[in-house]
């Protein structure tokens, strides 16, 4: 099910024991059908509602701007977020409706390397500044709405792992766009994610 | 230090304050010993590191404190709030102040854009100052009933010394 942009299989109301996931497209499952991306497998694995809040380009900007609509809502006790650490921002125009990929008429333009009157919010030294700012605010808002957040971050996570087991999209197959990861590598992130942070 | 009117080292030093805000941190129209946080320093005795970026916004609040905090871990981080209407981008190795005044980068101040940017900003700050065990003051202090400065713009020397009796307060 499709729910304004997202590809929520939940309604948006007050569910503390609950999980929120915040990624980009990986996580919203682009290249898969819905049940079988990781949000959605985890659910079925832990016997717990996930929230998949996902946006396909989405940027550690979005996590924190969706964080901020839903998690006041939801109140989920456990956050999954994953910021981007690619080179992408997230703005709003109010007087525009976007339609950035599956994003349709949205007033968040996601920015990155196909946004040509954006690359002023993509110099390097304004990235590497705007992560620790996001990153801040993402630990700011968990801990206002007392939620443990789980912090994924696919770029170094594989390196940061002391026994290098998160899985590495390289070695699972493509899916259906043959770029986004396929249905085996959604497995394995959902498989990774129970036995790491949920000790199931 | 060059663009601060900051008089101490930067070195750990947790018995002080660090004081971030606009032009009204820095004191614009008024002079140095007159601004609210060399008041806050006479008053107090503590060392009080004036961070107050003239046009500066919140964004440049976090920039500061994400510059500085780590090496001095002041015990006290006060922030006079400066309008939300207002940015700050890194460009080309330059902190751009964005404003009413700015031609370039306009799309920054949206303001459902702006709305989102106070939140995340706050969020920010309250962590980078939670991350260092920092007491966060925020202040958002009007100038309606007080003098002007030299430049007939910017509060005059009676608004920084209520300021800084407000911040005073705090500790």
């Amino acid at each position: 099910m499709e729910k304004n942009n997202f590809r929520l299989w939940h309604s948006v109301e007050y569910n503390p024991d609950s999980i929120i996931v915040a990624g980009p497209s990986t996580d919203y499952g682009i290249g898969v059908e819905m049940h079988e991306c990781w949000p959605y497998l985890l659910e079925q694995m832990l016997d717990i509602p996930v929230y998949n809040l996902s946006v396909p380009g989405g940027s550690v900007d979005t996590c924190y701007r969706v964080l901020d609509t839903f998690l006041p809502i939801i109140q989920s006790k456990k956050i999954i977020a994953i910021p981007a650490l690619v080179a992408r921002r997230e703005i709003i125009n109010s007087h525009a409706k976007f339609n950035n990929g599956p994003v349709r008429n949205s007033i968040y333009i996601q920015i990155g390397s196909w946004s040509p009157d954006y690359q002023f919010l993509l110099d390097p030294e304004e990235l590497e500044l705007n992560v620790k700012r996001q990153r801040d605010a993402i630990a700011s808002i968990t801990r206002e709405y007392n939620s443990e957040l789980i912090l994924l971050e696919y770029p170094t996570q594989w390196l940061l792992d002391p026994e290098h087991s998160f899985p590495h999209v390289h070695d699972y197959s493509k899916g259906t766009d043959n770029m986004h990861p396929g249905p085996d590598w959604h497995i394995a992130v959902a498989e990774y994610v129970r036995k790491h942070y949920f000790n199931d | 230090m060059t663009d601060f009117r900051n008089t101490h080292t930067i070195e750990h030093n947790p018995d002080s304050i660090i004081a971030v805000g606009c032009s009204c941190t820095y004191g614009t129209g008024v002079d140095t010993h007159e601004t609210w946080p060399a008041q806050l320093e006479l008053s107090t005795g503590l060392p009080v590191y004036n961070f107050g970026v003239p046009g500066g916004s919140l964004d440049t609040c976090y920039r500061v404190l994400d510059t500085f905090l780590p090496a001095i871990q002041s015990r006290y981080v006060f922030v006079q709030k400066p309008s939300i209407n207002r940015r700050e981008l890194i460009h080309f190795g330059e902190y751009m102040q964005i404003g009413h005044w700015s031609k370039q980068f306009t799309e920054l101040l949206d303001p459902l854009e702006i709305e989102l940017n106070e939140r995340r900003q706050l969020h920010a700050i309250d962590n980078i100052t939670n991350r260092y065990n920092s007491k966060l003051v925020i202040i958002d202090f009007d100038s309606d009933g007080y003098t002007k400065g030299t430049d007939n713009s910017h509060p005059g020397p009676d608004w920084h010394k209520a300021l800084s009796n407000k911040f005073k307060e705090s500790i």
